[in-house]
């Protein structure tokens, strides 16, 4: 009966998504859910016997997982993965279920699988992965996932439910190097420089132990850094890969690393200095599922930019930049990354549909007034459902009231003459679902081609 | 002219936004030549509150509930009910506001003894309330706000609605009414934040301040196109 069900459940995931991609739908989640209302137990089948590398945490999950991806092809390994970014269970179960044999067994012995961080708890056990890597754990989406301290319980749990897992966790977010059950062994990463770029919204920065505030050796992102607790001596963990310096250079970074106590200079393919993060998360469990070192670390050089994430788009004979940008720290990271490229004209694209979160008012928790400041500039548009959220939250954050030339894109045809006709190369910072419209709609053959003919 | 804002607690009082109300402050005072200054004060700093003329309580998470209790029965809780009966301006948005009440009671029954400084008190509700929200303030006109709350707050004879619920959960998703009013305390439930697309609400309380502090204020009047044209949107989407 259960591998009837299996079969049955496989079979029409199979078709589904053959059926939604030839009409043009994507189908990355719906094929899945459908398998799952066949065969609620699918996951539990489809994972048995396949080593799976479950990838969650708040930012830079997608990041990770595809240079894991790249790892993986480098060490000549095939693997199971919901590529597109669909993350929840009914995404994880049309990346399994489509890569089945017909009597429906998994095809591939890996898995590399991206996790949302509140639906873990529920798919770990599912899964029993392998390695489990964390990322970090910031505020996002608190109007779905309720508070910070919520989600963090569900992964805590998700890990509970598997005791064999091996973890690898950032040590340098409190909250996320804190999360392993007591006395189960730990492979962390961090960062050693101080990149002096902590956001003014903390959301760890007390010890939820002992309630005294974290001190510093040096920081980098929001509450990510060497932090120590004076009142009951916890501190940040020794990393087995740690990050000593990161320095831009043409296509990408030079990632100056210890790896397990050795010293290597790595070329990085993604530019960004959170993207050091996820290639020290990605290194950290390839070592740990005993990859070649010497292989992984030239992968590196090799990865491409998962869509969306500062990624390139040419239209016609223009360059366009595609930057995701979906809760106060990764915009952050977006204002660093365009601060450094002030030729550029941004325009931000906020929408508030259910895959983004209903509440907008993360907005304010990112630092666009610094950004204002230290990148001197004037103008800027804004486009999507909440672009006038969007609009107000510019206005306020420049101390003179007309102090910011201000665009609204009400329709994509704007848009579209926009990055056609301006003189300034547009670059386009956008939360989940705007991010998604955009670029499909900006690589619309028929668009391209507008832009090329001057159209 | 000067204004002193506090923002009480910005350490643990800083959810979905909340420091958006600050800069809306600020830069409506600053926009119109008026002088203000934004002080912190977290946990663990000794401090009057006689000193500022407007107070900013924030919304909270609940595991860090328990610190806060702790540093205001160091001081804090005596000096903030003295400002709220002194007549002092404060705005406080969700947590601060469930704050300001008698006790927030937890789903478990636990019973969380507040500052006591309004009469109102929170018990925790099942559901989250959560959504676009808007409500009608006799003082302030229409006013949207993002709401995201699991505390069902009911107020005594002395305190009044802030406005009528005309979308959204409000107090208590059952008496019709939203956030509350007493002396010069303005309180919500909104997040959003509040302040950016209620112009004439943060007028009113930087007014409600000036005037306790100087007798008279009038404010010159601001052009608010972007603020009424992203208040519509909200009010579309409501179908209101």
């Amino acid at each position: 009966m259960n591998r009837m069900r299996v079969f049955l459940a496989c079979l029409v995931c199979r078709w589904a998504k053959r059926l939604l991609t030839l009409t043009g739908r994507g189908g990355t989640s719906l094929p899945g859910k459908l398998a799952l209302r066949i065969c609620p137990k699918l996951l539990e089948r489809l994972a048995l016997g396949v080593e799976v590398v479950a990838v969650t945490g708040t930012n830079g999950k997608t990041t990770t997982a595809e240079i894991l991806r790249h790892m993986a092809r480098a060490q000549g390994l095939a693997c199971i993965s919901n590529v597109s970014g669909a993350n929840l269970p009914g995404g994880i179960a049309t990346a399994f279920a489509a890569d089945t044999e017909f009597l429906g067994r998994s095809r591939k012995r890996l898995a590399i699988i991206e996790c949302d961080e509140a639906a873990f708890a529920r798919t770990a056990g599912a899964l029993r992965p392998r390695v489990i890597v964390v990322t970090n754990l910031f505020r996002d989406q608190l109007d779905r996932y309720g508070e910070l301290s919520a989600t963090r319980e569900k992964l805590r749990r998700g890990i509970a439910d598997v005791p064999g897992a091996a973890l690898c966790l950032n040590a340098d977010c409190s909250m996320t190097a804190t999360l392993a059950p007591p006395e189960t062994p730990v492979h962390f990463f961090g960062m050693d420089c101080d990149l002096a770029r902590a956001a003014t919204v903390y959301d760890a920065m007390r010890c939820p132990d002992c309630g005294t505030a974290y001190t510093y050796d040096s920081r980098t992102f929001a509450h990510l850094g060497r932090w120590r607790c004076p009142g009951c001596g916890k501190a940040r963990p020794v990393p087995e890969v740690t990050v000593l310096d990161v320095r831009p250079e043409p296509g990408g970074a030079a990632l100056e690393l210890d790896l397990r106590g050795e010293k290597r200079t790595l070329h990085s393919a993604l530019e960004s200095d959170h993207n050091a993060y996820n290639a020290a998360a990605a290194l950290t469990a390839a070592l740990t599922l005993g990859w070649d070192m010497d292989t992984v670390c030239g992968a590196l050089a090799g990865v491409s930019v998962p869509f969306g994430r500062t990624e390139t788009l040419r239209l016609g004979g223009r360059e366009v930049k595609l930057v995701l940008a979906k809760n106060p720290v990764g915009m952050d990271c977006a204002l660093r990354w365009l601060a450094a490229a002030p030729e550029s004209y941004p325009v931000f694209c906020i929408n508030d549909n259910a895959a983004d979160g209903t509440d907008v008012s993360w907005l304010w928790d990112a630092d666009f007034e610094g950004f204002l400041a230290a990148a001197g500039c004037t103008e800027a548009g804004v486009y999507g459902l909440r672009r006038g959220d969007m609009y107000l939250r510019l206005l306020y954050a420049c101390p003179c009231r007309d102090g910011l030339d201000l665009r609204e894109f009400t329709e994509l045809g704007q848009l579209r003459r926009l990055i056609a006709d301006s003189p300034r190369p547009v670059s386009l910072i956008a939360n989940y679902t705007a991010m998604c419209a955009l670029r499909r709609q900006l690589t619309h053959k028929a668009f391209r081609r507008e832009v090329r003919d001057g159209a | 002219m000067e204004l002193k804002i506090c923002h009480v607690y910005p350490d643990v009082l800083n959810l979905y936004g909340d420091r958006g109300n600050i800069l809306c402050l600020r830069r409506r005072l600053e926009w119109r030549g008026i002088d203000c200054s934004v002080t912190e004060v977290p946990l663990g700093r000794p401090d009057s509150f006689a000193d500022y003329d407007l107070l900013f309580l924030g919304g909270g998470q609940d595991f860090e509930q328990k610190l806060l209790l702790e540093d205001l029965e160091r001081g804090k809780a005596a000096s903030l009910r003295s400002a709220v009966a002194d007549g002092k301006t404060f705005l406080a948005i969700c947590g601060g506001y469930q704050l300001l009440g008698h006790y927030y009671q937890m789903a478990d029954g636990t019973h969380c003894p507040y500052l006591g400084a309004l009469d109102l008190y929170t018990v925790a509700g099942e559901q989250r309330l959560i959504g676009n929200t808007a409500c009608r303030s006799g003082e302030a006109g229409m006013i949207v706000g993002f709401e995201n709350h699991a505390g069902r707050t009911w107020l005594g004879a002395g305190v009044r609605p802030l406005g009528a619920v005309l979308a959204g959960g409000g107090n208590n998703g059952s008496d019709g009414g939203e956030g509350a009013r007493y002396n010069n305390v303005f309180a919500s439930y909104y997040h959003g934040p509040l302040l950016p697309k209620n112009p004439a609400l943060c007028d009113l309380i930087l007014q409600t301040a000036l005037a306790a502090k100087y007798g008279v204020a009038e404010l010159e009047p601001l052009s608010d196109t972007a603020e009424e044209s992203a208040r519509r949107a909200v009010l579309e989407r409501l179908k209101l």
